[in-house]
């Protein structure tokens, strides 16, 4: 058990010297070990993928980086606008690709609606969704999916998700991560650059991700940094204040829906610190202080993570080869 | 326990591919990493399935559900209470959110 005093200022980075590294770090792979001509970011308006093509810039210089901008029918009203202000910031080329088109032809939204039909047969044109988990922190119950569903009237209704529902809902809603990562390779492809990956540390360790959707890149350059220093970067890097103020969101539901409700839990502030606490062997008794958290509560979150990392285990394996 | 030798069928069949292994009645499914939160979904609907029973969300504790012998005892409390109340089950568990007419009509909104 680490003894050390545990404070919430832990996570504080220094920007400049990180930034450098980073950057080191981008022209080294990009340009001299994959022999790439420069790096495509797929930018939500939101700022994981924003900080990282600032970083790209400083990296590479603005004309090596392509900003790719791919919303869809379901997307923010605010993903697209804030995107284009992020390249503009950035004076990088953009593409915009609506994918609602290749999704409608794939059956995305019809697979995704016809599984939430499953469990609410009324669930049609009109109507809109999410899904959502109980919060880790009240209990020791199983955290299972319930579906949040909102009629034309906007009378709302929540529905536990059966099996079927629950992997035929994610089957489907995971085309939308997958088609975009297939842009991104096509562009990348087209242009001899590498595909970036924009997952900080919170997603990349606790499998907040699609496997070979935007969990699939050739470089991955803020998995190592926590949320909150991710936004320590995005202040160092000066973006824009909407897209630092911009609250975290899956931004891949019709209704809108927060990280914390579809998968973690707890804000982010509070997530970075408990993970932070449980990588070095912190007491529960002690992060919970810093948090605001009881130990009962902190250790429902430490088994949560366990849980977490035993599913993403899957979503990281590389293909396994019979030698 | 009366139905103890069906749910460890189901967990071996289901879960291990019929490799029992060193599965005892008492292994936890989490920590033994036999199930995960994906799996106690299908375990769920098995027991709603075969036993026609309804299982309430806050009834989902691995007190009730992580081992053969756990789900063995909730399963038999939960079809005695079944017996004694003679109540069909409620189906899908459904909770209102909120409605426009509710909303309107609340003089506080």
């Amino acid at each position: 058990m680490n003894t050390q005093h545990f404070t919430s200022d832990m996570l504080k980075l220094d920007c400049s010297n990180e930034a450098e590294r980073i950057t080191a770090l981008i022209r080294e792979q990009v340009l001299r070990r994959f022999k790439k001509k420069g790096v495509v970011v797929a930018l939500s308006g939101g700022i994981d993928s924003s900080v990282v093509g600032a970083l790209s810039v400083r990296a590479l210089g603005r004309e090596r980086v392509l900003g790719l901008l791919m919303p869809e029918r379901d997307s923010g009203l605010e993903t697209l606008p804030l995107s284009r202000q992020v390249a503009s910031h950035l004076g990088i080329e953009t593409v915009h690709e609506d994918i609602t088109g290749i999704l409608e032809s794939v059956g995305c939204y019809r697979r995704r609606d016809d599984a939430i039909r499953l469990v609410v047969p009324e669930y049609g044109a009109g109507w809109k969704s999410k899904i959502v988990l109980p919060s880790v922190l009240a209990d020791d119950q199983y955290r299972l999916f319930s579906v949040v569903v909102q009629d034309p009237s906007g009378k709302r209704l929540e529905v536990r998700l059966s099996l079927d529902a629950y992997l035929g809902i994610v089957a489907a809603s995971n085309f939308k991560q997958r088609t975009r990562k297939m842009m991104e390779y096509y562009h990348a492809d087209r242009l001899n650059y590498a595909v970036t990956g924009t997952p900080n540390r919170l997603e990349y360790d606790q499998g907040f991700f699609v496997k070979l959707g935007d969990g699939a890149a050739d470089i991955k350059p803020i998995a190592h940094l926590y949320k909150t220093q991710v936004y320590q970067m995005a202040e160092f890097l000066q973006l824009p204040e909407a897209i630092r103020r911009r609250p975290p969101t899956t931004d891949t539901y019709s209704l809108p829906q927060s990280q914390e409700e579809f998968f973690f839990s707890v804000p982010y502030d509070k997530m970075d610190l408990i993970l932070f606490g449980k990588n070095q062997e912190v007491s529960t008794a002690e992060v919970g202080r810093v948090v605001g958290l009881t130990a009962e509560q902190v250790e429902r979150v430490y088994r949560d993570i366990e849980s977490k990392r035993r599913a993403a285990a899957y979503l990281h394996a590389q293909p396994v080869l019979v030698e | 326990m009366k139905y103890i030798q069906e749910l460890r069928a189901f967990i071996v069949t289901t879960f291990l591919f019929g490799d029992v292994g060193s599965l005892q009645d008492d292994t936890s499914f989490m920590r033994g990493g036999i199930i995960d939160s994906t799996g106690i979904l299908e375990l769920v609907m098995f027991l709603e399935t075969n036993y026609k029973i309804k299982i309430e969300n806050e009834e989902m504790i691995p007190e009730n559900l992580d081992s053969v012998n756990r789900v063995a005892q909730f399963l038999e409390r939960k079809l005695e209470k079944l017996a004694a109340n003679s109540a069909p089950a409620s189906g899908l568990q459904n909770t209102v959110i909120s409605s426009p007419e509710l909303v309107a009509s609340n003089p506080l909104s």
